[in-house]
């Protein structure tokens, strides 16, 4: 038995966080969520597995567009016409109440009830059975104690989109522990809503695939799917990495000697290396962090946050099909020290500023945005602000110095 | 604290190995306008915090004439005098500092201590006072005079409020929150047309239903008129095969009301040829025997003609008697032959006598050859008989004598013998041969003549003795036959007779043999004939016919009929019953293609409708399909993202400017916690002093200042007047100077301020000045010295020319 487990591809969403992108990307960058999911059929068309199970928030939302679902239909049939299954259950964000609302997939494809159920199917001569259940709304209490545990058949899977207890104080993504889907003695848990991937358990396999595509600079590194085979009378899943957009964080800290030039070559170099090593990989999205010094950078910082050097390092590496420096931050290890305010007073100036209500309040009305809002809470986002800060106003004292006087 | 004693410049500026001294606390130094007062100034920061950069041309003052840059500065730190001496070099130059008392260089670090962490624009924002920061507090708003003044109290200087101002305008740029122009606010609205797009596009998807709906409606109608259409040409094309086959039709009704008046007589095709075969041998046999009658007729008809029929008849009649006849001639032949020819010789002897002596001779000539030939021949045979015997008796010696020499003699004569007889033999014959030839060649005819003349009247008279007795045996025929009584003639013309009967039996026997076979083969056939004629007769019976002829024509019209059966049968095929039952519905063709052609008008009808739906269709499955396929959605939603990344870019840069703000207002109220009680009550003395009563409070409430004058009234700072509220900056300023002295001290200096002063005001200021280099030196760079004369010594004043 072979099959492939899945989960998050939130067809629909686009990719975040790029503030530019140039023309000969855009098109791939509109196409990606069809051909995300294409790729995958072809994937799992190439390997002839038995069956897909998607563990939840297939669609990003629940209202997907017809386009969308249009297209999804024709792998499906794609999928029907190779003899391949497709067990789907919803998630947090495409939830649906399957009372009210219709869902039209072909025949091969099984989308799992408000309710935790089980289906029985035939792989070859062996029983398997699939316990799962689909989203109504978007927070679930836990369900688990809702699943059967493992009967008379060969193959017991379960299928559950949600998060553990400790990471879930809420309460609403169906919570669960591992201790609790280990006492239903299935053969395999394929869970879904946690983006990144990660095993939590090897016998039996409870495995988080993670997304399928990175969405923006946090969902770093290479994602995919699992192909889960049976071997030696166990289930054995490996990781089979996508290849279309791909984020990725690469970091520079400035050595001791080195000028900008020098730094701008590593960089560019490092990048050409870079995208040669993933020639397969349709396209890199490249977060360049700079960790420099005070004091040997000053103009570097200068290039940094005008913007010059990432334009420069874009310019420089636009001949390379599949690559683009789409952020380029610097972050200080130590401290400038601003001339005209005492170094302690500005330290103790800083923390009192830059906590999070501070920021929040400082918005104002931006704060109506939704996206903004939840931008802003962001830890990371905070202590980039506060370093941008600390840049305009070391920026403006050395500024003033060249006006006055 | 440190006071500047003497400034040495090497080359600084305009400066040029000039040494200045300060030696006093309130230093005064005056020159004309661009007499380097701001040089000396800069000079003196310069040794103090170092050079600045060479990135700023502008302000290292760096000496035109090629004079060496830098110079010393002497100065008194806690009693102590120390030589700074700044020279050109990395990091702001090199400084060197000596100890005047012990001639020691000490660290440049010590300096570090002394100025305690202060950096030059401190000491410039804080400890120069100059007519620029002044004229600011023009051109403050009101509302910034308050601000000004208070950081000024808490910083010593507005740089930090001047910081905020341009963090501020900066952070204004991008966003204003009411404002419609800045970027971010650019940014917001696109934001939410493109929203608004967005929205649009997804309701615009929920049309897709509504047409969906009204697709499938028409195509469940173009199916349905489809099928119509396929009725209907299938209709049409029974029709028009109808059409065709209506001549057919006719034809079938034509045939079938003549199918039945006759009636068939069984006879198979098998039969009727063998019966046909039949027939014709009959016919056959009856040619053959009437060619085998015909041919006998003729011949016998040959028969009777042949010539000689008499004498066959004649022959016939005694036929036994001639055929000894015959016999005997043949025996005879050659006797006969030889006496006829003897007797030819014999006439022409007797013709001419010479020739008949001549012949004679020859006669007697040829009968003594023929007698010598008959003679030598038998003394021939008498030599044969001899050598023979010779010959005998030597082979009897040979075998019986016992000596050698008789035996061999006796082979030799053996021998001999044989030799001889052998020639004899051969010349027999030769002779013989000879002995003919002799006799017919004419060229030794004369001497043969000659002789036989007399030989052959001889010879031919024994002849004809012996064939005398042809006399007789042809007595009988001689009558019939009118033979010549001279017996060679007689003989000869028998002769003549015999071989002519010989012929005319051997034609006739030939001729019977003929007939014979004729005969027999005409019985033979007209028996066959018969049988077969029996067997005709006797099929024909059978069959009802009187004759052949009858039957054949009853065969042929049985075939016909057969034949018109299966054109019958052929053309019922082509016509099943429901397709004659169908035609003869319609009276006449033209009915029938009337119903045709009005099918046709009804398929035409529907053709029109089905394109119509078709068109339809098309259309609405075209914009489906762009629906379908269009990533506009998805694109939309694509640029939306990258439009909210920019948004929040923006928003990132507007609040790390703001927080900039923020944290620098923080600060000042950090330090103004530190610093601004002291300074509040320095400044409220120095204000009083400077304003002489007038103003006897400054009060900060809920920070805000508040002016109270000798009258109690409180005023706001804008309520100042210009000129008192330049005074109270300087109150302010004084006072954190002096605040700020007590951790660092450095020289004040103060360039100009008295400018725009009367000269009370100058006077209090002065008055002021005086008080405070008390404690912190105070160099006074002027322009205008005249109010000073009188009230500062001289040596307090140095000139810069």
């Amino acid at each position: 038995m072979k099959f492939i487990h899945t989960a998050d591809l939130h067809l629909g969403s686009p990719i975040e966080g790029l503030t530019t992108i140039p023309e000969k990307y855009l098109q791939l960058l509109h196409e990606h969520t069809n051909q995300l999911f294409a790729q995958l059929v072809k994937a799992a068309l190439r390997e002839k597995v038995d069956f897909i199970l998607i563990a939840g928030d297939f669609f990003d939302n629940h209202a997907p567009s017809v386009a969308l679902q249009v297209a999804v239909h024709e792998q499906f049939e794609k999928l029907q016409r190779a003899g391949i299954s497709v067990y789907l259950c919803l998630g947090n964000h495409d939830y649906l109440n399957l009372d009210k609302e219709h869902v039209f997939f072909p025949e091969n494809v099984f989308l799992f009830p408000n309710y935790p159920m089980t289906k029985h199917f035939r792989v070859g001569t062996a029983e398997v059975a699939l316990t799962s259940f689909s989203y109504a709304q978007r927070w679930t209490s836990g369900i688990l104690q809702q699943f059967p545990r493992k009967g008379p058949e060969k193959w017991h899977l379960g299928m559950l989109h949600g998060a553990l207890k400790e990471n879930d104080p809420g309460g609403h993504y169906a919570p669960f522990d591992i201790p609790e889907l280990l006492a239903k003695r299935y053969d395999y848990w394929a869970l879904g809503h946690i983006h990144k991937r990660m095993e939590l358990a090897a016998d039996p396999p409870i495995v988080y695939p993670g997304c399928l595509q990175g969405k923006n600079r946090k969902e770093s590194g290479s994602k995919g799917f699992y192909v889960v085979e049976e071997q030696a009378g166990k289930l054995v899943p490996h990781f089979c990495p996508m290849e279309t957009l791909r984020w990725q964080t690469v970091d520079f800290t400035l050595k001791k000697g080195e000028d900008e030039a020098k730094i701008e070559q590593r960089i560019f170099s490092e990048l050409v290396k870079l995208s040669q090593k993933n020639d397969k990989i349709a396209l890199l999205l490249i977060t360049v962090r700079l960790f420099l010094t005070h004091g040997t950078a000053t103009s570097l910082q200068e290039k940094v946050s005008s913007g010059f050097l990432v334009r420069r390092l874009r310019d420089l590496l636009k001949e390379l099909p599949n690559l683009y420096v789409e952020k380029l931050s610097a972050q200080l290890i130590s401290e400038p020290a601003i001339s005209l305010i005492d170094q302690e007073i500005l330290a103790q100036a800083r923390q009192k500023t830059f906590q999070s209500s501070q920021l929040t309040a400082m918005a104002g009305k931006l704060l109506n945005y939704p996206f903004i809002e939840k931008h802003l809470l962001e830890k990371e986002v905070q202590q980039e602000i506060e370093t941008a800060a600390v840049f305009d106003l070391v920026e403006e004292a050395d500024d003033d110095e060249n006006i006055t006087g | 604290m440190m006071r500047i004693l003497q400034a040495e410049i090497y080359g600084f500026g305009k400066f040029t190995d000039t040494k200045f001294d300060f030696e006093h606390k309130l230093q005064f130094i005056t020159g004309a306008n661009e007499a380097g007062k701001s040089t000396l100034k800069a000079f003196i920061s310069a040794i103090l915090f170092g050079f600045v950069d060479r990135r700023q041309r502008f302000k290292r003052y760096e000496p035109k004439n090629g004079a060496r840059y830098g110079g010393k500065l002497i100065i008194e730190q806690e009693k102590q005098l120390y030589t700074l001496e700044r020279l050109e070099g990395e990091k702001g130059g090199q400084l060197v500092i000596t100890s005047l008392n012990t001639g020691q260089q000490l660290p440049a670090s010590l300096l570090q201590r002394w100025l305690n962490s202060l950096t030059s624009d401190l000491f410039e924002a804080v400890y120069a006072v100059d007519q620029t920061s002044l004229e600011q507090i023009r051109q403050l708003a009101p509302e910034e005079l308050e601000k000004s003044f208070l950081t000024i109290a808490a910083s010593g200087s507005q740089q930090i409020m001047m910081l905020q101002k341009k963090l501020q305008k900066k952070a204004e740029q991008i966003y204003k929150p009411n404002g419609r122009l800045p970027q971010l606010n650019r940014l917001l609205q696109t934001y939410e047309k493109q929203t608004q797009e967005l929205r649009a596009a997804n309701r615009d998807s929920h049309l897709f239903v509504e047409w969906e709906k009204t697709l499938e409606k028409e195509k469940e109608q173009q199916e349905a008129v489809k099928n119509q259409i396929k009725i209907l040409e299938k209709e049409l094309l029974r029709q028009r095969q109808l059409d065709n086959l209506w001549p057919t039709f006719v034809e079938l009704e034509r045939l079938r009301t003549k199918e039945k008046n006759q009636q068939p007589i069984g006879l198979t095709p098998q039969e009727f040829t063998a019966l046909q075969e039949l027939q014709l041998k009959v016919k056959t046999k009856q040619d053959s025997s009437n060619s085998l009658t015909a041919k006998s007729q003729a011949l016998m008809q040959q028969g009777q003609q042949t010539i000689n029929l008499e004498e066959l008849q004649k022959y016939d009649a005694a036929k036994d008697q001639f055929d000894n006849l015959f016999h005997q001639l043949d025996v005879h032949s050659t006797e006969i032959q030889l006496a006829l020819e003897l007797q030819q010789t014999v006439n022409q002897q007797l013709s001419s006598p010479q020739a008949a002596s001549r012949e004679n001779e020859v006669l007697r000539r040829t009968r003594k050859k023929v007698q010598k030939p008959l003679f030598k021949q038998n003394r021939r045979q008498l030599a044969l008989l001899g050598w023979a015997l010779i010959a005998g008796s030597c082979l009897l010696l040979s075998f019986f004598s016992s000596k050698i020499t008789i035996k061999l003699l006796a082979v030799g004569g053996l021998l001999a013998a044989l030799f001889a007889v052998w020639q004899s033999m051969s010349k027999k014959s030769g002779q013989s041969e000879s002995r003919s030839q002799n006799s017919l060649s004419t060229g030794s005819a004369q001497e043969r003549d000659l002789m036989v003349q007399s030989v052959e009247a001889k010879r031919l008279q024994q002849l004809l003795e012996q064939l005398a007795f042809f006399t007789q045996a042809s007595a009988f025929c001689t009558a019939s036959l009118q033979l010549p009584v001279e017996l060679l003639k007689r003989l000869a013309r028998l002769q003549q007779f015999k071989t002519r009967i010989k012929d005319a039996l051997r034609e006739r026997s030939k001729r019977d043999r003929f007939l014979d076979y004729y005969r027999q083969e005409h019985e033979r056939v007209t028996a066959e004939l018969n049988a077969l004629t029996e067997q005709l007769k006797q099929q024909l019976q059978k069959n009802g016919a009187s004759s052949f002829a009858h039957l054949q024509a009853q065969y042929l019209q049985q075939q016909q009929n057969t034949e018109k059966n299966a054109k019958l049968q052929g053309l019922q095929t082509q016509l099943p019953a429901e397709v004659q039952n169908e035609l003869r519905r319609y009276q006449s063709r033209e009915e029938f293609k009337a119903h045709l052609s009005k099918k046709q008008d009804e398929l035409q009808h529907q053709k029109e409708r089905l394109s119509q739906l078709t068109v339809s269709i098309t259309e609405k499955e075209v914009r489906l399909e762009q629906f379908g396929k269009s990533v506009r959605i998805l694109r939309l939603k694509q640029e939306l993202a990258n439009k909210q990344a920019q948004i929040l870019a923006e928003v990132d840069s507007w609040l790390a400017l703001n927080a900039a703000n923020q944290c620098l207002e923080k600060v000042l109220e950090i330090m103004s916690q530190h610093t601004l009680p002291h300074v509040m009550q320095l400044a409220q003395h120095y204000f009083r002093r400077l304003t002489r009563d007038q103003y006897e409070k400054i009060v900060m409430v809920e920070r805000h200042l508040q002016l109270v004058d000798k009258n109690k009234t409180q005023y706001d700072v804008r309520e100042l007047s210009r000129a008192t509220a330049e005074q109270l900056y300087l109150a302010l300023r004084l006072a954190f100077i002096v605040q700020i002295n007590r951790t660092i001290k450095l020289p004040v200096l103060i360039d100009d301020c008295f400018v725009n002063f009367d000269e009370q005001r100058r006077n209090e200021l002065l008055a002021l000045l005086e008080e405070i280099s008390a404690e912190t030196q105070i160099i006074c760079f002027t322009v205008d010295i005249s109010f000073l004369y009188d009230k500062v010594d001289k040596e307090n004043i140095l000139r810069v020319d």
